[in-house]
């Protein structure tokens, strides 16, 4: 007996829901970050599902084109929190060194 | 119960559990760690799905590339411990993202079994049914991801170049300026 | 293997809109390389050159006739297309050329990377509006956001244009997040990405809620309207826009207030009153609650706020609430409403912000309303130019965007949806307040400084906190506004063209009912 379409996508969709809670719940920037991760993946799920059991290869190419977006959009994120977090240490030596002059 | 059933139940449980992990650990590498295990059960998904280049593809890039640069801006910050783990947000909010969070999932749970099927005549409709045409047995269906890659979904495949030159630039942007900031 | 779709001549012919660009932001590139620091602020001229190349080849597809369709259904270039691209094109222009003096005055040394994001982001824009393909409005998504995000962060140094770029990035990427799974679940319902194959499936099955594909459509559905709701800045998921729009460097807010919600609202009526034609019953009701809620609440939230930049930016989610009033419409009419008020917008919203750009030259922080005190006084051109962008935003007749308002609510009113009507007028009408307030400061009141009302007010604001910037406004605002030459075009293009579709409006109507496919 074969696992059924729909129990894919119900993984899919509490992964997802895993996800949303996470960005909903979380402060910190990068297990936010993390949690979208978990959303994208979980729709690849779905597309993989879809695309077994329709026989049809978009849902392939549209997986692989969105890990692709993933992985960009990670440099980007992370690139951003790593400089947020690095002028926020330089304001503080600053004001070190103002205090001191 | 059969053995396809056996497979799909430990790795449905093994990618729910590490996904709970993902947003339930308070320090942020043990959810990037559980999100690498997240990430491999799907790769396993994908191989029961047929996906064998995908679930290769998702090995490398996400598990491999992805999770490397995130431990490795995690354990960066992590010296800053106290901006990392900031107070997180309160009660309530929390309670309506976690509610707002199950009632979706049981939505689509709900919408999903009530008799949710595919089209019978979706599949064949469209000019990308390569699928079914290639994977027959004897030829493997990464011939068919890649003939519908560089045939049917050229346009879209080379597009991905634009966008990995935004994020390239990006780094860049991003990376260099606090150096330039630091020298005055 | 005859089944195999393969990429011919005739398909990279329909690129002509978005291969000057292409080649231009390769050229930047490597041009900046070679440019000494100096001399790199010619750049502009290179990007200016590709937005016009790409006017030059929308042209030709407009002349063009035959198969829309290119690249195995991937993108098309039919009228609406076009249309949307001639509007991203400009307000493109109009950033470039306000964006020199902004760069100058903050200290940008990467001005190179500037000019390059803001390529791609248009490039983006212009495939999201030609996207014939889930996955080409997935990419073009994609391809319009990140160098957004990074453009976002682009003010050196300051944590504030940090932390717009986070906001921004974060916000946006869950809403991708909404938006693929959305895709995803309409592409198992149908069978396939393309919009044409998934018209023609949803045209030949019956739809029903709980049986058969119906619960994964009715669910991809919702999520591809939450997700294109965030783009346009729909209320409730609006929260991102005045913070983000008041950290970016504000040439790009222009960018981003017109250009991302042209491209998002050509791809709303792409899915929904073209592909999703057949089943307008099941998703008229929600647009229909979102178009109110935005066009209140926008308002209502634009006239609470003192600065000016996130006044515009509430501003923008009231405007994206008229639009989406054309989109419940659900039909050709609502359609060309759109269109035709997503082209004045483009002007007239640009150019608000390029007067805002110009302001900023004077002043570190951002415009408060206070800043506009007595404007017309040191600058009467630049306080005139802002007034008609304002009566225009306001929807006063004879500027242009009167002529928006009145195409979108004509076809709420033809249509039977003539509660929509009404809302969008009593909405507009409240919406006069805010516009009108920053028109009375800048003429009626008189500059800072030059009363003891005004002293005291600003020892409040020393005293309240931020004592030198305040000091620096209180200085900044005595001077006049020193126009660069750049933002002057900008400004008097945008000007120009707000009057001028304000008194003849003909000629955009018509041309806005051919790219709804109306005689």
């Amino acid at each position: 007996m074969a696992v059924s379409l729909n129990s894919y996508l119900i993984v899919s969709a509490i992964l997802f829901s895993i996800g949303v809670i996470g960005v909903l719940v979380r402060r910190n920037p990068l297990v936010i970050f993390m949690s979208i991760e978990l959303m994208l993946n979980a729709v690849n799920l779905t597309f993989m599902a879809f695309a077994n059991a329709l026989g049809s290869v978009d849902g392939w190419v549209f997986v692989f084109i969105s890990l692709t977006v993933a992985a960009a959009e990670v440099v980007v994120g992370l690139a951003i929190i790593v400089a947020i977090f690095r002028t926020r240490k330089e304001i503080d030596i600053d004001e070190m060194n103002t205090l001191k002059g | 119960m059969s053995a396809n059933i056996l497979a799909f139940s430990a790795v449905a449980a093994l990618a729910i559990a590490s996904g709970i992990g993902v947003i339930a650990f308070r320090n942020a590498i043990y959810s990037a760690l559980s999100l690498i295990v997240n990430l491999l059960s799907l790769a396993l998904f994908y191989l029961i799905l047929n996906g064998m280049f995908i679930a290769a593809a998702q090995v490398l890039i996400y598990a491999g590339a992805i999770m490397v640069l995130f431990l490795f801006v995690v354990t960066m910050l992590s010296s800053d411990k106290a901006e990392l783990q900031t107070s997180d947000r309160i009660s309530w909010q929390r309670l309506v993202g976690v509610i707002a969070g199950i009632i979706f999932a049981a939505a689509a749970s709900f919408l999903l079994l009530v008799h949710a099927q595919i089209a019978p005549d979706a599949a064949a409709q469209g000019s990308n049914n390569l699928f079914t045409q290639i994977s027959a047995p004897g030829s493997g269906n990464t011939e068919a991801f890649g003939m519908a890659l560089f045939h049917g979904f050229l346009f879209p495949f080379e597009v991905t170049s634009a966008i990995i030159v935004a994020a390239i630039l990006g780094a860049v942007v991003l990376g260099r300026r606090s150096r330039a900031k630091s020298e005055d | 293997m005859n089944f195999i779709y393969t990429v011919s001549n005739a398909d990279w012919g329909h690129l002509l809109a978005l291969a000057p660009l292409v080649v231009t932001t390769a050229l930047t590139m490597l041009i900046d390389i070679f440019l000494p620091a100096k001399a790199r602020s010619a750049l502009v001229a290179v990007a200016l050159a590709g937005v016009a190349g790409s006017g030059a080849g929308v042209y030709m597809l407009y002349q063009s006739s035959g198969n829309v369709l290119a690249f195995n259904g991937m993108i098309t270039t039919d009228h609406l297309a076009l249309f949307g691209s001639v509007i991203i094109l400009v307000t493109t222009f109009l950033s470039l050329l306000i964006a020199p003096g902004y760069i100058e005055r903050q200290g940008v040394a990467q001005q190179g990377e500037y000019y390059t994001l803001v390529q791609l982001a248009a490039l983006g824009m212009l495939l999201l509006t030609s996207a014939a393909s889930l996955m080409t409005i997935f990419l073009g998504i994609e391809l319009l956001s990140l160098p957004l995000y990074i453009l976002c962060a682009f003010s050196p140094g300051q944590t504030k244009a940090y932390e717009s770029g986070m906001k921004y990035f974060m916000l946006s990427a869950f809403a991708s997040g909404f938006l693929l799974y959305g895709m995803a679940l309409t592409y198992g319902a149908t069978g396939t990405t393309q919009l044409a194959g998934i018209q023609n499936f949803l045209a030949n099955h019956q739809f029903t809620l709980t049986s058969g594909f119906g619960p994964y459509f009715i669910m991809g559905m919702a999520l591809l309207i939450i997700g294109l709701s965030f783009k346009v800045s729909a209320i409730p998921f609006h929260a991102w826009t005045p913070d983000v729009y008041e950290g970016a460097p504000t040439p790009i807010t222009a960018m981003m207030a017109s250009g991302t919600k042209t491209a998002a609202f050509v791809v709303f009526i792409r899915l929904f009153t073209e592909t999703f034609g057949s089943v307008t019953a099941e998703w008229q009701g929600i647009i229909w609650a979102l178009a109110i809620i935005t066009t209140i609440g926008g308002n209502i939230l634009a006239a609470t706020q003192t600065n000016v930049k996130r006044m515009l930016a509430y501003s923008g989610v009231a405007h994206a609430g008229y639009m989406l009033i054309g989109v419940a419409v659900a039909n050709s009419l609502g359609t060309a409403g759109v269109l035709t008020y997503l082209a004045v917008y483009a002007l007239m919203n640009t150019g608000a912000f390029g007067v805002l750009s110009a302001l900023e030259q004077q002043i570190d922080t951002n415009v408060g309303l206070d800043d506009l005190r007595g404007l017309a006084s040191r600058s009467p051109l630049l306080a005139a130019a802002m007034a008609i962008f304002l009566f225009a935003l306001a929807g006063i007749p004879g500027a242009a965007g009167f002529i928006g308002k009145y195409t979108v609510f004509y076809a709420a009113a033809v249509s039977g949806h003539i509660e929509l009507t009404i809302i969008g007028v009593l909405a507009s009408a409240a919406g006069f307040f805010y516009y009108l307030r920053v028109i009375w400061m800048m003429y009626f009141v008189p500059p800072a400084g030059s009363s003891a009302e005004s002293e005291s007010l600003h020892a409040e604001i020393i005293s309240a906190g931020g004592s030198a910037a305040a000091a620096k406004v209180s200085i900044a605002t005595a001077a006049a506004v020193a126009l660069p030459v750049g933002a002057t075009i900008a400004l008097f293009i945008a000007a120009v063209g707000v009057i001028g579709f304000g008194i003849a409006p003909a000629e955009i109507i018509q041309l806005a009912r051919n790219a709804a496919g109306l005689p």
